[in-house]
């Protein structure tokens, strides 16, 4: 019981996939402009990633070496095209400002990287403890950065003015090159608490 | 042998099970995706064109020649009280970051009724703002007959001279298309 | 010129450098960061992405309106396109590994990462959503993976320089390297407003 947790501490901190293992990287810089965006997008990735995790486990025993690949991507896509439908459906200006990230969750390093190193070789219990970490620590990231981006782009928080309306926003926020620099100084930052990862 | 027979049997039970489960949940949601989307249709043709009550989609011409650097993608009828009291043309033209598809409102007086940006790729802050009401209230009520110049009737966004410019143009080439189709029966 | 000719230099010019997928798009990231440590290594991953990403490109968009449209299967594209990508990279690993063992062997993890290389798979979405023809399919994804080696071998060129120079502690290794990519992203904003 106490491997659950460490599994799901160490997806959060320790090996934090977006700023320890460089993994899921893309996702983040790009729907990370508006605060709201980034929560739909923490959690169709957790949705997906658990989901996952969860089947690719409890596979693990039937799953010939061989297909293993395949069946993964069989598997994600399957729950990445629930989340898409869904979306569409349900929250359809989110679906639409999110755009080909929410069908590009397939290709998400993190749940495929996790589902070969991880969930295909533990039981379902610690594979779901991963993914939770794993996804909860996405999420932390990604509003992180969205957080500061939409302020700081657009003095507003979950599209709630926040700062003066004489304050008229720093493009570069919005633009890539602000978020590359903000996730190179949110590395950095925690490099210097947390401790340094090996290179 | 046994060993691909293993293997074909899990990768297709798996892909059976997905592709089940997917049609499933595409059935589930086919419904109210459609749905959304004639919504949506209908909330931005309305914005464009307060006073019609409907509106009714009318064939374009598969090759139809582009006017003004615009492309016209669809034509709406707009109608009031059952008689049609104008149109809404959605057309798509160059803008500085890439193609903008906008929705222009042209009544049966030829006066424009309203604009509305469905899609952009201009600069955020900067050429974004074509989408401000600020910025697109400008257009209605002017008519058909007016030059749409960047600054001549045109109020420019400081330091988006090419955005507004190709909203302008936008305009005229829906114009040029008004003025072919209201010729028409 | 004719216009079909200046409309596929648009596309080139737009694809590879005002829209580059890397440093405007946000698109194939992990490759990016993992590849760019050495010039050949990055010039060796920016071919293989390039052939995988034409040939994916080609195959999906005779498969989406061949049998997808027509059969109003839309619905199964993630899961179709993604399997599609896979074999090819199967294909592609094959090859590598009979004819140039030294970049198999250089590549390690990353050649069977081409699979979730965000990159190819967007690129497979933006083909058949832009509405291209075959030929336009084929120049779009060429030039997707021109900006994409270009960006690729830019950054390495930093890197081999970075070796060499007094990082703070807490920015070496990662972070830097954001930065730098940041920077040149500021640089390809620069081409904004090339192509009208």
């Amino acid at each position: 019981m106490r491997e659950f947790w460490f599994y799901l501490k160490n997806g959060i901190i320790g090996e934090n996939p977006i700023l320890r293992l460089m993994i899921g990287l893309c996702s983040v810089l790009a729907v990370s402009v508006r605060v709201d965006n980034c929560l739909a997008m923490g959690a169709g990735v957790l949705f997906v990633l658990t989901c996952s995790s969860l089947v690719i486990s409890l596979l693990r025993n039937f799953v010939p070496r061989e297909v293993r690949i395949p069946i993964f991507i069989v598997v994600i896509s399957t729950f990445t095209t629930i989340v898409d439908l869904v979306m569409q459906a349900y929250l359809p200006s989110l679906s639409r400002a999110m755009g080909v990230f929410i069908p590009l969750i397939v290709v998400n390093c993190i749940i495929m990287g996790r589902a070969e190193a991880f969930a295909s070789r533990k039981p379902p219990l610690f594979a779901l403890a991963d993914a939770l970490g794993m996804g909860i620590g996405y999420t932390l990231v990604i509003t992180a950065i969205g957080v500061v981006r939409e302020i700081f782009g657009y003095g507003e928080l979950l599209s709630v003015r926040f700062l003066p309306a004489s304050f008229q926003g720093m493009m570069f926020m919005i633009l890539p090159p602000g978020a590359f620099l903000l996730i190179g100084i949110y590395i950095a930052l925690l490099n210097r608490f947390v401790g340094r990862v090996k290179q | 042998m046994k060993n691909i027979v293993r293997i074909a049997l899990a990768l297709a039970l798996v892909c059976l099970v997905a592709a089940v489960s997917l049609s499933a949940v595409n059935y589930l949601t086919k419904k109210e995706i459609e749905h959304r989307k004639a919504e949506e249709l209908a909330e931005s043709l309305k914005v464009v064109f307060p006073a019609a009550e409907r509106f009714e989609e009318l064939p374009v011409p598969p090759d139809a020649p582009k006017r003004e650097g615009t492309s016209i993608l669809a034509v709406y009828e707009a109608l009031a009280q059952g008689q049609r009291s104008g149109y809404v043309f959605r057309v798509s033209t160059m803008g500085y970051g890439g193609e903008m598809v906008l929705l222009v409102g042209i009544g049966e007086d030829g006066t424009l009724k309203g604009i509305q940006v469905l899609e952009h790729q201009e600069t955020p802050g900067l050429g974004s703002n074509i989408t401000q009401e600020t910025f697109r209230s400008q257009f209605v009520g002017k008519s058909i007959d007016d030059p749409f110049e960047a600054k001549k009737d045109i109020q420019a966004i400081t330091g988006a001279t090419i955005s507004t410019r190709a909203v302008a143009s936008a305009c005229r080439g829906a114009i040029a298309y008004f003025k072919e189709v209201a010729k028409k029966p | 010129m004719s216009g079909e000719l200046v409309m596929l230099l648009k596309i080139l010019v737009s694809a590879a450098f005002v829209d580059n997928i890397i440093l405007a798009r946000y698109i194939g990231l992990c490759p990016y960061i993992g590849m760019s440590s050495s010039v050949a290594n990055s010039i060796g991953m920016g071919m293989a992405v390039a052939f995988v990403m034409v040939l994916a490109s080609c195959v999906t968009w005779a498969l989406w309106n061949f049998v997808f449209l027509p059969l109003h299967l839309e619905y199964l594209r993630i899961m179709v396109f993604i399997l599609v990508i896979a074999v090819l990279v199967q294909l592609v690993e094959i090859l590598l590994k009979k004819n140039v063992p030294n970049l198999y062997r250089a590549m390690g993890i990353y050649l069977p990462l081409i699979t979730t290389n965000c990159a190819i798979l967007a690129v497979t979405f933006f083909g058949v959503d832009y509405g291209y023809s075959l030929l336009q399919v084929v120049v779009y994804s060429i030039s997707v993976a021109l900006g994409f080696t270009v960006a690729l071998v830019l950054l390495a060129g930093i890197r081999e320089r970075l070796r060499f120079s007094r990082v703070p502690s807490f920015y070496q290794g990662y972070p830097i390297v954001f930065i730098a990519t940041a920077l040149l992203a500021i640089a390809f904003l620069g081409f904004k407003g090339l192509v009208k």
